[in-house]
């Protein structure tokens, strides 16, 4: 039954009247709707239903069908229900309730397929428009009028007739929600729980999220998160606050595993998390850090220097690895590395480089 | 002067010196005409019981013996404007900014035109396209609008009127001379304007205004009317220019003027009893569109057009306007059907009519509806509109059973305004800008819109500085230097559509390397793409990913530079101008825009150390300008701390010049 819309099936029904209020709990919730107001929350329940073990397994909310833009709409209570990490599952309308289009012509059945699509689509057009931007609007003098004609989304988007009810229903479904969602399912499983999600597809981040708001640092959830990163590289960026905010072990673990599955596409964000982290880092990581900058683009290379500086983490290996660089073919990073270099104690050979490379460019320093 | 104002006066002299006594007595004497044949005035003046006060002056000058002071001026000016609403404030600072000695002469005592407290009308400009979203101007008339939002977060009309003018007076090159009307021009033989005569209120003097350039931004345009300028009024027949919304004849109708009026809630129940002069207003047979809600804030179809002489008949219309606009509270008020009026009263009423429409002139070319809704692509584009074709009816108020308006169309983007449309055909150093430029009435419909006027504005003062820089008439800069007047114009921010700047003094274009410490969104090297907004779903920019950030430039080579200049972002997808109902939603903001940048710092790499070269902890405007001394580099860094709220910076242009 998961992921379709149930429309007066007697199943659903069953639902929307049978529930026992045992296996439920309320949050009372404050969310911003973008077809309500930007600024101002609107209050509302948000309804867990746990399983079995008394963890969530589904929740719902009921809400208006639509924020209606035109003041032509027909406005009814539905209930929206998304699965244990806030993705959409199903939309119920009550016994008799009958989703109208303009000119209060009923839904098809077509027309439910496609709001099911629509409200399936995380990334719908839907997402970045503005009340004001679906209609087109002409503006008096005085105070600006709204004339409800024009649509200006692309068709794939609304159901025709029914576009303020796909918008406002996208909205519920893809609001905050689903953030308050995460959180009240992230609270009631355990670290043990999170990190058995850890290796499942589609709870990576979840879990990692989850494990980050409850300090869950262990060297063997640390593992397990590397694991994550390294079969899906995508991941690091979610990862970055947890491994800010681990003890020190964990972060000097962390770090040098890092490193060692480094992609190049992950390069600047791993780098600028260095740059800014507070954590200390050791001058191994340096040595096995250092290698790399034979491949680093200029805007690495300035960081990676800059990471050095801050650090004060200037070692003979290290130096060792970046004269070469005085004859990179890349002029602006040969220029980059003699500055860097200019500014420290150098062996009499290192020095003797450094000084032909002014002599050669001066002009260009 | 009466008697007893002279009294007064004497009595402020005299306390200065802090010597008050009798002497008022013999003094009051003088202005009587009466007595002064029988006065001895040597006699009076041997007693000296005048303070510093030299008593013969008055007598002299009230018998005709001494003459009254000579107050004729002449003065000389590079650039002349005329006219101190959005177009004339627009034109004089920019005309000012780009080298010129600029005089602005307004005729009444506040800045701001149809948008001052004396009328306060909202200074839109293109609000919202068919896409719902604005394409906001940005340039000097954003400047002024974010100086607004600065200095008078109160929403106050009264302090938007000093907002203006401390926007104007601060600015160096340029004079103000407010209650100063300019009367007529005064011709050269090869009929160039040479001077603007113009009579100043409040000090009556005459002043004579010589300049090289003219731009009349006054509405009515009087001053290039006098010059011999051509122009039109009324509309135009469809078939002249091919005009859909235009009348199949032409005739003299122009759209009218209105006085807007303002109400508050009073807590108590608040009668209301018209003025003698107030004209009933028949709602029974008023089009359903003649809006009476909300009532709050006025009704600005209260209109009166005219067929005939709009400006000659003025006085006579604003008596009947007055007497329409009580007419309508009174129907609010006493009909019965508006109870919760019951605890409203006036709080302001306009004694001056916002007027929309008079004098066209005619330039080399006349922008007309095709242009618009064919949105013409110009080779001299300067500026743009976008507001909708929103032609009032013909008869305003006197015609109740038409609506108010037509919004005949509206747009899908902005469209473009061509230089051309901007000076005169025959008089060679007149420029404009406003509703009295070179278009039909139908083109008027849309661009009479302030913040459009504002653009035109600062199109023709950039021009006419241009004209006395390179010392040739507006025609010839139209001609042969448009690249110039676009670049600059663009380089000051303001934003010509389908124009990317192309400036080959800018020292970026020549750099190796620019990137971001962070990227949330956008790309560093489209700081450099000539576009400062994004436009037609495309990205033209960089944002950070959160704060501190910074943008780092690389050359190759060594670089003199001595000036910065960056664009940040202040979502020109929201507008902020000042509104008499302080509106706050998603496209209509009251507040400083989060997005912008509020404090930063610029570094050069000079011998291979970092330097800094200038700060800005409380930035104002979107156009952020550093000028130093000169310095050799071969890099610098833009250092961005904090925005106003928003947690990522964003910029549109980074450029560099020696
Ligand atoms: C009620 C009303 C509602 C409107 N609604 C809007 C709206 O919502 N938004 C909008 O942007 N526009 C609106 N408009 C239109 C808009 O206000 C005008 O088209 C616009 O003000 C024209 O700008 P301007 O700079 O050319 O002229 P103005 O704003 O009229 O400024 C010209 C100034 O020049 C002065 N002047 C005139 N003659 C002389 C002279 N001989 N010497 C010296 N000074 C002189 C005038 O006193 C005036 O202050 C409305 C107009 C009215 C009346």
């Amino acid at each position: 039954m998961k992921n379709l819309l149930h429309f007066i099936t007697s199943a659903c029904l069953c639902l929307w009247v049978g529930f026992n209020s045992t296996d439920e709990i309320k949050h009372s919730l404050q969310i911003i709707h973008k077809g309500i107001s930007l600024t101002k929350p609107v209050i509302c329940t948000l309804v867990e239903v746990t399983n079995d073990n008394a963890l969530p397994h589904e929740f719902y909310m009921d809400v208006e069908s639509v924020v209606c833009g035109d003041n032509q709409c027909k406005i009814d209570v539905v209930r929206i229900y998304w699965d244990e990490l806030g993705r959409f599952n199903k939309l119920v309308l009550p016994k008799d309730v009958h989703l109208e289009k303009a000119e209060g012509i009923s839904f098809t059945d077509k027309d439910y397929n496609k709001l099911n699509d629509i409200l399936k689509n995380e990334d719908s057009p839907l997402q970045d428009v503005f009340k004001d931007e679906i209609v087109g609007t002409v503006g008096g003098e005085g105070v600006d009028a709204m004339s409800g004609e024009t649509i200006l989304l692309e068709k794939s988007a609304y159901v025709k007739g029914a576009v303020w009810t796909c918008y406002s229903l996208w909205h519920w479904v893809h609001g905050d929600i689903k953030q308050h969602i995460k959180d009240i399912t992230g609270k009631s499983y355990s670290k043990q729980d999170l990190r058995l999600l850890l290796k499942q597809k589609d709870y990576q981040a979840f879990a990692i999220e989850q494990l980050t708001k409850k300090e869950g640092y262990s060297k063997q959830t640390a593992h397990v998160i590397l694991n994550a990163i390294e079969t899906d590289p995508s991941l690091l960026k979610s990862s970055l606050p947890y491994w800010e905010n681990a003890p020190k072990s964990i972060y000097a673990f962390g770090s040098e595993e890092l490193l060692s599955m480094l992609k190049p596409t992950n390069r600047m964000l791993f780098l600028t998390s260095i740059l800014q982290t507070q954590q200390e880092l050791s001058p191994d990581f340096f040595n096995q850090l250092t290698p790399l900058v034979s491949e680093f683009t200029y805007q690495e290379i300035d960081i990676f220097l800059n990471i050095l500086k801050e650090k004060q983490m200037v070692t003979n290996n290290i130096i060792q690895s970046l004269v070469p660089l005085l004859k990179a073919e890349n002029f602006i990073i040969s220029r980059r590395a003699y500055y860097f270099l200019e500014g420290i104690d150098l062996s009499k050979e290192n020095e003797r480089k450094t000084s032909n490379f002014f002599e050669k460019w001066k002009d260009r320093l | 002067m009466t008697r007893r104002n002279m009294k007064r006066r004497k009595f402020f002299k005299k306390s200065v010196k802090g010597t008050l006594g009798a002497s008022m007595i013999p003094l009051s004497g003088f202005s009587n005409p009466a007595e002064k044949t029988r006065t001895d005035y040597n006699s009076i003046n041997t007693e000296t019981p005048f303070g510093n006060t030299d008593p013969k002056q008055w007598h002299q000058m009230g018998s005709g013996k001494k003459p009254r002071p000579d107050r004729r001026k002449t003065v000389t000016y590079d650039v002349a404007v005329i006219g101190g609403g959005a177009a004339g404030m627009c034109a004089a600072i920019s005309a000012a900014r780009n080298g010129s000695k600029v005089v602005l002469i307004q005729d009444r005592p506040i800045l701001g035109g149809n948008s001052s407290s004396e009328i306060r009308v909202h200074l839109n400009g293109v609000n919202h396209l068919r896409n719902g979203l604005p394409e906001r101007e940005t340039g000097i008339i954003e400047e002024i609008l974010l100086h607004n939002r600065f200095h008078n977060p109160q929403d106050s009309y009264p302090v938007w009127d000093h907002v203006l003018y401390d926007f104007i007076t601060k600015e160096e090159n340029l004079d103000l001379k407010l209650n100063t009307t300019a009367i007529r021009a005064i011709l050269s033989d090869d009929g160039t304007i040479k001077a603007a005569y113009c009579w100043q209120l409040t000090t009556e003097t005459e002043f004579t205004i010589e300049a090289n350039m003219f731009i009349d931004c006054s509405g009515d345009g009087l001053l290039g009317a006098t010059a011999g300028a051509l122009y039109r009024t009324g509309r135009e027949a469809s078939s002249e220019f091919n005009e859909k919304y235009a009348p199949n004849e032409a005739d003299g109708w122009q759209m009218g003027s209105t006085v807007l009026l303002g109400s508050k809630d009073m807590g108590k129940p608040m009668p209301f009893e018209p003025p003698h002069f107030t004209l009933k207003y028949d709602a029974e047979k008023s089009h359903k569109e003649r809006q009476l809600k909300p009532f709050e804030l006025g009704f600005w179809w209260v209109e009166l057009g005219s067929d005939e002489d709009i400006i000659g008949e003025f006085e006579d219309n604003k008596h009947k306007l007055l007497g329409y606009a009580y007419g309508v509270w009174d129907y609010m008020k006493n009909s019965g059907k508006f109870p919760e009026t019951e605890n409203y009263a006036l709080d302001w009423v306009s004694s001056l009519p916002g007027k929309r429409e008079s004098r066209r002139f005619i330039g080399d070319y006349i922008l007309s509806e095709p242009d618009l809704i064919g949105n013409k692509q110009f080779d001299d584009a300067v500026a743009f509109g976008g507001w909708s074709l929103d032609e009032h009816n013909p008869g305003g108020i006197e015609n109740l059973s038409e609506p108010p308006s037509y919004f005949h169309e509206d747009f899908e983007e902005p469209y473009q305004i061509p230089f051309r449309s901007l000076y005169s055909k025959n008089v060679p150093n007149l420029l404009f800008a406003g509703r009295n430029i070179s278009q039909t009435h139908i083109a008027l419909s849309s661009s009479r819109i302030m913040a459009t006027c504002a653009l035109e504005g600062q199109a023709v003062g950039t021009a006419a500085a241009l004209c006395v820089k390179k010392k040739i008439l507006p025609r010839t800069l139209g001609e042969n230097h448009i690249n110039d007047l676009q670049e600059q114009l663009i380089r000051d921010d303001a934003f010509i559509p389908n124009r990317p700047a192309n400036d080959n003094t800018d020292l970026l274009k020549s750099a190796a390397l620019i990137f971001g410490s962070s990227t949330s969104s956008g790309d560093a090297k489209l700081l450099k793409d000539g576009w400062s907004r994004d436009y037609h779903d495309k990205k033209h920019h960089w944002q950070s990913d959160g704060l501190p950030a910074h943008v780092q430039v690389e050359w190759e080579d060594r670089v003199s530079i001595s000036k910065l200049e960056i664009k940040c972002d202040t979502n020109v997808k929201r507008n902020l101008m000042l509104r008499r109902d302080s509106l706050e939603n998603d496209i209509y903001t009251t507040k400083i825009p989060k997005e912008m940048l509020q404090s930063l710092d610029i570094e050069a790499r000079i011998n291979g150390k970092w330097v800094n070269i200038k700060s800005i902890d409380k930035n104002k405007t979107r156009l952020i300008k550093f000028n130093f001394d000169t310095i050799e580099t071969t890099a610098i860094r833009i250092n961005l701390k904090s925005t106003y709220g928003a947690q990522h910076a964003k910029l549109f242009e980074v450029r560099c010049y020696s």
